[in-house]
């Protein structure tokens, strides 16, 4: 959510805001005709009076202000009548007077009024930036795209093809030049992401060191480049570095690495965004928070009664908890207590907001489960901070615990965690839900033919394409040895089939280096799915028979499960 | 010129304070105390410091003239320039504003992309 000059969130942010109001402004103006029968019940009741005009004045004030101008307009209308035709002294009141009040407020009440009422806000200056956003939004995506594109460039023409499909693998757009003309062109009209750039071109011992500097001279920002070469001699390195060369590789280059290193350079903001979520009886305290929080760049979920926290964090499982103390129905210290009971959120940071400044008190409080106190009101800036650098902690702290040191990706328990969680999604939403168990093919072969340092490789390499080729929202956990799972949200098991078919060919077509000669891996995979299958011990266990069933087949191919 | 950093802000309406908030916090900047009447802008000030009063005007419990008025006894915020936001803008009125010694009237509605700048205009003009 965070543009790039951060004006696109504060209008998103806005027109937020704006629906909010809209949505209360029924209320505001059945308050006034309450108020209205009241006092023409009873015209001397001074008190009906004062609120009635208080209750014009404030919506006149705020409509205008949230781009409701004919409401603001109208409620104007309504606040001068009653103060300058009605007065607070009832004899003074003409008929004329109480008629026009009701007028104005039938007006006020027409449903086709409120309809009019968007429309013309739909003209104001909140609605267009957020059209912006959208465009905004757009464009990321596509130069999320753009990131992918990789201009390869050696005069080894075989070297080339080679690489590129095996780069290509891993879900990068990858165009290959055996000329500098062409290369140069093609750098002119749209500029890659990262250029893989061989040293000895055309015979020349460092030519495309040269090459390089040269077109880095004529621009503002170097060209990001990794050069693969023939000698891995110091000078050559050096002149490399001076070119701003960002990587070097000496062939014959390791796929894996190479492409470790592509992952590096052009993905350097793939973390999450942080997801907080706000429990806080009273809305506007949430809303506030949740708005300077989302201008960080964070996900927000508010919760305004304390009771649907549990449901809450089953979908959306946060970063941390914001809390405030004092709540009706359950205060915040009793519910720190419940969610400590429940092991997923064990090490979920959670920190109290509350004006509570007598330090016992908070000490009490942080016995009880919460990591930090914040006291109200608290500045934008500290919020952001405290967050961060708790959320930063616990991220590092959760990373190590639930993940595979070797693949980086989720493992066995959390990864069976993940299924639970979308599965009572998809339950939730009505969609669909894959899950694909798949187990590398001979493994131990790879390990007793090539050494472990190989099989490893191998590991990673189905980890990185998995990760590189599969959606944002697409869950990939090693559930242990060459086992691996792939929860599939909003698919079902047909098109699950063709996904993981797709990446299966892919993966088949990697060629693994090892010192003993390079060689070829493929898996076989098992897919069930949701709602076929209701539970996540349903789906775990059919997977599994037919990953068995893809096995007994002969190996290298996907099979769902009966029943889907 | 020091620059304007705390603003003390008075205002009764929980959908203002919103917006007020996002308009000075988030779009100006600022660091913002917000008091839901001009009784408790008044208990709080001596705390917060503020280098600028915000007040609405109508306000229930102390309005915004005769919270400004009791301010004004207290040696320390003698000078500090106050702001009155209000919906009725008639030239009389504003007058009326500047005699009891404020440095501008902004009317409302406001709107929330420019409302900072507005305060730093005012801000600038005082100071210099």
């Amino acid at each position: 959510m965070a543009g790039s000059d951060g004006k696109p969130d504060i209008q998103a942010a806005l027109a937020a805001l704006k629906e909010s109001f809209g949505n209360k402004i029924p209320a505001k103006i059945e308050a006034i005709r309450q108020s209205w029968e009241k006092l023409t019940a009873t015209p001397a009741d001074s008190e009906t009076f004062k609120l009635l005009h208080r209750q014009t004045h404030t919506l006149s004030g705020t409509a205008a202000t949230y781009g409701f101008d004919e409401v603001g307009r109208l409620a104007k209308a309504l606040e001068i009548t009653l103060q300058d035709e009605l007065t607070e002294e009832p004899s003074q009141w003409s008929s004329a007077a109480i008629d026009k009040f009701e007028t104005l407020l039938t007006r006020l009440e027409q449903p086709d009024q409120e309809s009019s009422v968007e429309k013309e806000s739909d003209m104001t200056s909140l609605q267009k930036p957020v059209q912006e956003t959208v465009t905004a939004a757009t464009e990321e995506t596509e130069s999320r795209s753009a990131s992918k594109l990789i201009y390869l460039v050696d005069d080894d023409a075989d070297f080339l093809s080679t690489m590129s499909m095996q780069i290509e693998t891993f879900g990068y757009d990858v165009a290959e030049f055996t000329d500098l003309t062409a290369f140069s062109k093609a750098v002119a009209e749209q500029e890659p992401s990262l250029v893989i750039m061989d040293v000895e071109f055309d015979g020349g011992p460092k030519a495309g060191i040269e090459y390089i500097a040269r077109i880095n001279k004529e621009r503002d920002v170097p060209l990001r480049t990794i050069f693969i070469t023939g000698s891995s001699g110091l000078l050559t390195r050096l002149d490399a570095v001076r070119a701003n060369g960002l990587a070097y590789y000496a062939k014959p280059v390791l796929v894996e690495k190479l492409v470790d290193a592509i992952d590096r350079l052009t993905h350097q903001s793939v973390e999450e965004p942080y997801k907080i979520v706000i429990v806080d009886d009273a809305p506007e305290q949430s809303a506030f928070a949740a708005l300077t929080l989302q201008q960080a760049g964070m996900e927000t979920r508010e919760v305004n009664e304390p009771l649907k926290l549990l449901a809450l964090l089953a979908e959306f499982p946060p970063d941390l908890i914001l809390m405030d103390i004092y709540m009706p129905e359950c205060n915040g210290l009793e519910l720190s207590r419940v969610i400590r009971q429940m092991d997923a959120f064990v090490s979920t940071p959670i920190v109290f907001l509350s004006s509570e400044h007598d330090q016992r008190k908070q000490l009490g409080a942080m016995s009880l489960g919460g990591d930090d106190f914040l006291t109200k009101p608290v500045q934008p800036w500290h919020l952001v901070s405290a967050v961060t650098s708790r959320v930063k902690r616990g991220r590092m702290i959760r990373k190590l615990a639930e993940t595979d040191g070797l693949t980086g990706l989720l493992n066995h328990s959390k990864s069976k965690e993940r299924l639970e969680a979308e599965l009572a999604r998809a339950k939730r939403e009505q969609s669909h839900l894959s899950f694909a168990m798949l187990d590398i093919d001979f493994f131990k072969k790879v390990n007793d033919n090539y050494g472990h340092p190989a099989g490893d490789r191998v590991l990673k390499s189905l980890a990185n394409m998995f990760k590189q080729r599969l959606r944002q929202y697409d869950v990939v956990g090693r559930y242990g040895g060459e086992e691996f799972v792939v929860i599939l949200p909003n698919t079902d098991a047909a098109t699950a089939k063709l996904i993981m078919d797709k990446m299966r060919e892919s993966f088949s077509k990697i060629d693994h280096f090892s010192e003993d000669g390079n060689f070829t891996c493929n898996f076989s995979c098992g897919i069930a799915s949701y709602p076929d299958f209701d539970t996540g011990r349903g789906l775990n266990d059919e997977a599994d028979k037919a990953l068995y069933e893809a096995k007994e087949g002969g190996r290298n191919r996907v099979i769902v499960a009966k029943g889907c | 010129m020091q620059a304007l950093e705390r603003i003390l802000y008075a205002e009764d309406e929980p959908d203002i304070q919103q917006i007020a908030s996002l308009a000075l916090e988030v779009v100006g900047g600022f660091t913002l105390k917000t008091c839901n009447s001009g009784l408790e802008a008044l208990a709080e000030i001596e705390a917060f410091e503020p280098q600028l009063l915000l007040f609405d005007v109508m306000m229930p419990d102390m309005d915004g003239p005769t919270a400004l008025a009791k301010i004004r006894e207290l040696d320390a915020f003698k000078n500090t320039p106050a702001i009155f936001m209000t919906a009725k803008v008639q030239p009389t009125e504003v007058q009326k504003y500047l005699d009891m010694g404020a440095v501008d009237v902004i009317p409302k509605p406001f709107d929330p992309m420019t409302l900072a700048t507005q305060i730093q205009e005012i801000w600038a003009r005082v100071q210099s």
